[in-house]
């Protein structure tokens, strides 16, 4: 009787051992199919209207930092170089900033130029909720060109002086490969781009 | 003859004066094609100023143009929404002259809230294409979804018409100027703070951001769709797109 118990909690044993292998070595994206945990918003879309504007809305199904030190969200949007003469951004995320003053100061490429806004506090921003931010940009040939659409996880700079609610003190990761990307054709009809990374 | 003579003299200056403007703006624009912000000469400084609260858009023409000072960023916030306004290039010089990155900035506001209206409206569109009003009346993801989408739309439209009113949007400026009007404009009443790059004026040299006022991380939405179940918010947006 009691090999036999012995026998049946071995069974259950290897049986447990072999499901905990199996979940360790499943894809993230797979093991969390329906509830994706990212620092990124998990689906959104990008929205060019023909002329001088672009929206994008996002959200995630549930929000988490890969990093600490005052973790923050960064979407950035990378345009050819063009004419710009003016740039306009808002944004609702909280704890938002807009970061069209750093447009192509420093950036690798002098070809493009980058369009951020963003959020000091990935903690503050909610699940399934809708965030959106936009840009208007004036001058030129406006917003013509190649561009692309990404997410990058900010992290304070720690014992930057002027803390962790200024840009300048903050340093982010190129970590996740665009949610979309491709090229906006000046005085045609608006162009519409989505992403959907939940599946 | 006297008068004739007086006209033609003023016409030869204007023309030499057009004449220099149009070489200077030539100038920039050639030395300047992308319009990337350039670094200041060696006798300029830039700096950016934080106010306590906001600022109208003439008592922030008044502070530019009192202490000579290029504006080049404005720094906003209206309803929720934070936001940012720049000029570049050769659009720095032309607004300088009147200190009219202010009234830009509304202007740009105006037209960017009537377009993310515009965009917002595109989304809550499709949403009720994809769901009836059973979707958030059930699924509670739904519900959230449709909320925030319907408290964008009133952050836009309570964004729109305060700039529209002429209400204050600008809680800081970023500026170029010289070292003095720099140093006098810092020690301004309307000045709650000053920030300056940390490595000097080179090209590389980035200007710290104000800090928002503590009023301008409220988050605003409309206290009516807080008690709202899913099918009354999928009503109320049937009803608004409607309109």
């Amino acid at each position: 009787m009691m090999s036999e118990i012995a026998a049946h909690v071995r069974r259950y044993v290897v049986i447990g051992m072999l499901l905990g292998l199996l979940l360790v070595s499943l894809p993230p994206g797979l093991a969390n199919a329906y509830h994706r945990v990212t620092f990124y918003p998990i689906t959104g879309d990008l929205l060019y209207d023909g002329y001088t504007f672009a929206d994008s809305y996002f959200r995630w199904d549930t929000v988490a930092a890969k990093r600490t030190d005052y973790a923050g969200y960064e979407h950035d949007l990378v345009i050819e170089t063009k004419l710009f003469t003016r740039c306009t951004s808002y944004t609702d995320l909280p704890r938002g900033y807009d970061d069209c003053p750093t447009a192509g100061w420093d950036e690798e490429s002098d070809h493009e130029w980058v369009f951020t806004f963003g959020s000091f506090e990935l903690d503050a921003i909610a699940d399934y909720q809708y965030y959106m931010g936009a840009w208007r940009l004036g001058g030129g040939t406006s917003m013509q060109g190649n561009f692309r659409l990404y997410p990058q996880e900010s992290q304070y700079i720690e014992f930057c002086p002027l803390g962790p609610y200024q840009a300048w003190c903050r340093k982010s990761y190129d970590s996740e490969a665009p949610f979309v990307s491709g090229t906006f054709y000046l005085a045609n009809p608006p162009q519409f781009f989505q992403w959907n990374l939940s599946d | 003859m006297l008068r004739i003579r007086g006209q033609g003299r003023h016409a030869a200056i204007g023309g030499a004066v057009a004449l220099l403007v149009a070489t200077m703006g030539m100038t920039a624009v050639l030395a300047n094609p992308n319009g990337v912000p350039q670094h200041q000469p060696d006798t300029q400084k830039t700096a950016s100023f934080g106010f306590a609260t906001f600022l109208s858009d003439s008592e922030v023409r008044d502070l530019l143009t009192t202490y000579k000072l290029e504006g080049h960023a404005v720094f906003t916030w209206s309803s929720g929404l934070t936001g940012v306004h720049r000029v570049y290039g050769v659009e720095v010089a032309a607004l300088a002259l009147t200190g009219g990155i202010a009234q830009d900035a509304r202007a740009a506001s105006e037209s960017f809230f009537a377009s993310a209206l515009a965009g917002n409206e595109r989304r809550l569109k499709t949403f009720l294409e994809t769901h009836s009003a059973e979707g958030p009346g059930t699924d509670a993801k739904l519900e959230i979804q449709l909320r925030s989408l319907l408290n964008i739309r009133y952050r836009l439209e309570r964004a729109l018409a305060h700039v529209r009113a002429g209400e204050p949007l600008i809680y800081g400026v970023e500026v170029a100027g010289s070292p003095e009007s720099i140093d006098a404009a810092r020690r301004d009443q309307r000045v709650d703070h000053a920030r300056v790059p940390e490595h000097g004026n080179d090209e590389n040299a980035r200007v710290p951001t104000p800090d928002k006022p503590h009023e301008a991380d409220r988050r605003i939405d409309d206290p009516e769709l807080a008690s709202m179940s899913g099918r009354d918010l999928h009503e109320r947006a049937e009803r608004e797109m409607a309109q």
